[in-house]
């Protein structure tokens, strides 16, 4: 054992459990961060899952810090290995004098000890399983609390805070609590025994905070819900479900009618129904699920309803990578179903962003009548951070039509105006009914399918209608945010990347200025479509870009090509599913510094 | 600037497109008739259709309406349902679009039971297309994709709402206006998801069901009890030189917005927005996530 003096500070620490599907990794894994979260220290959390329900192998990361973090770090300080899948899928990401937790019955060391040995790991091995079972026959679980507080006992925190957090979960149910609290004094005694306190944790400013652990799905809930949301349409599609989940646990008290159709198709169709009820509605899928609906995205777009779309973007094509990430999506946001018809596209950059964008997009949607997209992916639905609690924002519902005025006596509901943009009106409103359709159609929505459609006038309309649509993308252009810039000025390279890779790359721009001779900055983007113009001054400002996006086509480098005719030839592509970080994002930036 | 309110149905200014004699003007004209004697007002209904010949049909009434995409008049019409449950929702569109690329949205919300009626007019083809083969065209049916007669089974509406649960079961036939018009009026009344099969034949493409095949072969049922599954299944087999019209099956059963956490209590479209206006405490609902 360690006397107090030999202690290693910590201002930063990151750990991974690794397991087996059915081990309790990740409702384990949102109890430590809130405890972490209590203790005023800031918190990150990410999952790696695979499709499976039991068994296979699954991690959990965790890591806390002092100072804010904006992204999990692909350097493991401590592994905590429930099976041998852990040491084969993560012993490589173990820092030099990092600790293994393992169970001795489970994991099988033989094929690692080389290299743990080589890099000097401190193994702390026990009957993790069997200390479990002692406590109670039936629950494995409870290996992850016996791991968690040894961990505890190995950083020199308090037990108690997290027994707090376990009662909190666990109200009620007295026999589980009791279990958790033998586990927890389990845990400690078997540390004690081994290791003992290794480490001394720098103590947060930060005191009874009132932050809270939420992951990027929960996040665009709760902004839909602050944005009113009244109609949840959806069908169950990984990363995108708990969205589903979370919003039906609460539908009496938020208010939220949520409705799981039979399919895609159905979801995304009940939604233009509510829409065109006059309510909030939004419906939440991936890829798979927006190659269902994309018939319905142009008839949103034609019809001019507006609707919100989350796409939690996962590796396709097809089935693809389904519990991974990727940000392959983007080109099919913008154009997914056969014509030309306008959205917008918006790729939230964090947890925070997630819930205040999902709040800019249903404001969008009705201000300007169109199908909006929120862009998340995995890497962001599904990681788990400590923000500061969420805001109301102005609710903004556009231009509703409920009886004559002078500027709209009769109601048109496509009346052509300068920005592009017709009253709507909702049933039983008294002269404003009208028919919602999909084929083209004059100012009163009256059809032109059947006899009007070879007619001159035909022709007329469509061109007018198709400018009238297309109109609003222009005032769009103007409203929208262009890229924000981070790092330093006039920097030598410049990383430019779209949506969630934000925290990775930030921090990979730290790393970078600090360690290298260069100087570097980054330039994200969170509103993707339509990108104002305004961009072009921003990409003015770059002498070396170098484009980080996750997907293989080059997307959003596409974008930029075909808005401004401006080209990044030099790219950094991750295509194995995980979230990138930031050693991933500066090794591999570092290629390009001689440029 | 008051606006005059509307009280007749018929659209002004528009007429239907199908071609004379088609069945689909005897199913609106009996729908307008049937909505006006209720007392209805035009901006008190949503129509909602998806494509075909048969779902223009809202374009010629002056109630509000949706027009979607081919296959899903229902699941647009259970969005307006449960955003606004005191609008009248009725659906419409005919045996490609219902039995066909909409056939899943027909099963699970019959299942789903919601207050809407819905109206298919059964022609056995497609006529907007031109005369291809539909899901409910008779077997040997010499169509333009069929040049030996169609090989599949037809589809039987009548045992497949029964077998998904719907409530109120029934058949009609446009030649019958009367008739029609009753089924539609009980259709409305009930509570829960009332679908009819409306006989609405086509003049230019099917030639083999014709008003002669089918005025020889429909039958109104008596004594019947449309209480009884086994009785309304029994029924429902019978197509061929027999044809039941009627309510084959009618059953109270709780509706979809009875049934719902948010519609059982309130009506959506009418509560305020957000978390505060709602009288949400923020601070408690964050509680779960400390």
């Amino acid at each position: 054992m360690s006397d107090k003096n030999s202690k290693l500070p910590i201002k930063r620490f990151s750990i991974r459990y690794g397991g087996s599907a059915g081990d309790g990794l990740q409702s384990t894994g949102r109890l430590i961060q809130k405890y972490f979260n209590k203790l005023g220290y800031s918190v990150f959390g990410f999952p790696g899952t695979q499709s499976t329900i039991r068994g296979g192998h699954i991690w959990q990361h965790i890591e806390f810090a002092v100072d804010k973090i904006f992204n999990f770090s692909q350097e493991l300080d401590l592994l905590i290995a429930l099976n041998t899948d852990t040491l084969l899928t993560h012993s490589k990401d173990l820092k030099d004098g990092a600790i293994l937790i393992y169970d001795t019955s489970r994991v099988k060391l033989d094929n690692y000890q080389e290299l743990l040995d080589s890099k000097n790991i401190k193994l702390v091995g026990g009957e993790l399983f069997r200390y479990a079972r002692d406590i109670n026959k039936t629950s494995t679980v409870l290996a992850m609390t016996i791991s968690t507080a040894a961990m505890l006992r190995l950083l020199g925190l308090s037990t108690d805070e997290f027994i707090d957090t376990i009662r909190k979960r666990f109200v009620n149910k007295e026999k589980i609590i009791e279990f958790n609290i033998q586990a927890v004094k389990k845990g400690v005694e078997f540390m004690n025994a081994n290791l003992g306190t290794v480490f001394s944790c720098e103590i947060p400013e930060k005191k009874d905070t009132r932050d809270i652990v939420v992951n990027g799905n929960e996040a665009i809930a709760l902004g839909a819900v602050a944005s009113g949301l009244k109609f949840l349409g959806q069908y169950p599609i990984t990363p995108a479900s708990q969205i589903m989940m979370y919003l039906s646990k609460h539908s009496e008290k938020f208010g939220v009618v949520v409705k799981q159709a039979e399919d895609e198709i159905a979801a995304i169709n009940m939604v233009i129904g509510a829409s065109f009820a006059g309510v909030r509605a939004m419906t939440a899928t991936s890829g798979p699920g927006i190659s269902l609906k994309t018939e319905a995205i142009g008839y949103a777009a034609m019809t001019e309803t507006p609707l919100v779309i989350v796409n939690s973007m996962r590796g396709g094509p097809s089935t693809g990578i389904p519990t991974k990430m990727e940000q392959s999506d983007l080109m099919s946001s913008i154009y997914a179903s056969h014509g030309e018809s306008p959205r917008v596209v918006l790729a939230p950059k964090s947890i925070e962003d997630a819930y205040y964008i999902t709040i800019r997009a249903f404001n969008l949607a009705d201000k300007y009548q169109l199908p909006v997209f929120i862009l998340s992916d995995f890497g962001l639905s599904e990681r788990t951070s400590n923000v500061t609690p969420f805001v109301e924002k102005k609710i903004e519902r556009g231009l509703i039509w409920t009886g004559p005025t002078e500027k709209f006596p009769v109601f048109k509901r496509k009346q052509i105006t300068e920005n592009g943009v017709s009253p709507r009106a909702f049933p039983p409103t008294v002269g404003g009914e009208y028919i919602l359709v999909g084929a083209e159609h004059d100012e009163f929505s009256n059809s032109l399918s059947g006899n009007r459609c070879g007619l001159p006038l035909s022709q007329e309309i469509h061109e007018k209608m198709t400018r009238k649509r297309f109109r609003k993308l222009d005032y769009l252009q103007e409203e929208l945010r262009e890229g924000e810039f981070y790092g330093e000025d006039n920097a030598d390279h410049t990383i430019i990347c779209w949506g969630s890779t934000y925290g990775a790359v930030k921090e990979a721009i730290d790393y970078l200025n600090t360690n290298t001779d260069n100087t570097w900055n980054m330039l994200s983007f969170t509103d993707i479509h339509p990108l104002p113009k305004r961009t072009l001054k921003l990409l003015e400002r770059i002498n070396h870009p170098i484009m980080f996006e996750v997907n293989f086509t080059g997307q959003f480098a596409g974008l930029l090509q075909m808005y401004f005719k401006y080209s990044v030839d030099d790219r950094i592509m991750l295509l194995g599913g995980e979230a990138p970080t930031a050693s991933f994002i500066s090794k591999e930036a570092m290629k390009w510094r001689n440029k | 600037m008051v606006i005059q309110l509307n009280t007749r149905f018929k659209a002004q200014g528009k007429k239907p497109n199908w071609c004379p004699g088609c069945g689909d003007h005897g199913l609106l004209s009996a729908t307008i008739k049937t909505v006006e004697k209720k007392g209805l007002l035009p901006n008190e209904v949503v129509i909602t259709s998806g494509i075909g010949c048969s779902s223009s049909f809202p374009h010629w009434t002056s109630a509000y309406g949706i027009h979607a995409i081919h296959g899903r008049a229902l699941p647009p019409a259970i969005g307006v349902h449960m955003a606004n449950p005191e609008l009248t929702v009725i659906s419409v569109g005919g045996d490609g679009d219902g039995y066909g690329i909409g056939g899943n949205h027909f099963i699970h919300t019959a299942r789903r039971n919601p207050n809407i009626t819905y109206m298919v007019m059964n022609n056995q083809i497609y006529g907007l297309t031109l005369g291809q083969a539909s899901p409910s065209s008779q077997l040997g049916h010499i169509t333009t994709t069929t040049p030996e007669g169609v090989e599949e089974e037809p589809i039987n509406p009548i045992a497949l709402a029964l077998g998904a649960g719907a409530t109120f079961v029934a058949r009609a036939y446009t030649r019958d206006s009367k008739h029609l018009q009753m089924i539609i009026d009980k259709a409305m009344d009930h509570r829960g998801f009332a679908f009819v099969d409306v006989i609405s034949p086509c003049v230019t493409f099917n030639k083999l069901n014709t008003y002669e095949w089918f005025n020889k072969r429909v039958y109104k049922l008596e004594d019947h009890d449309t209480s009884d599954p086994s009785a309304a299944f029994g029924k429902a087999m019978e197509w061929g030189d027999k044809i039941p019209l009627g309510i084959f099956y009618q059953i109270d059963r709780p509706t979809l917005n009875d049934k719902n956490p948010v519609t059982r209590n309130k009506i959506p479209v009418k509560e305020p927005l957000g978390f505060n206006a709602q009288n949400i405490d923020m601070e408690e609902v964050f509680d779960e996530f400390r």
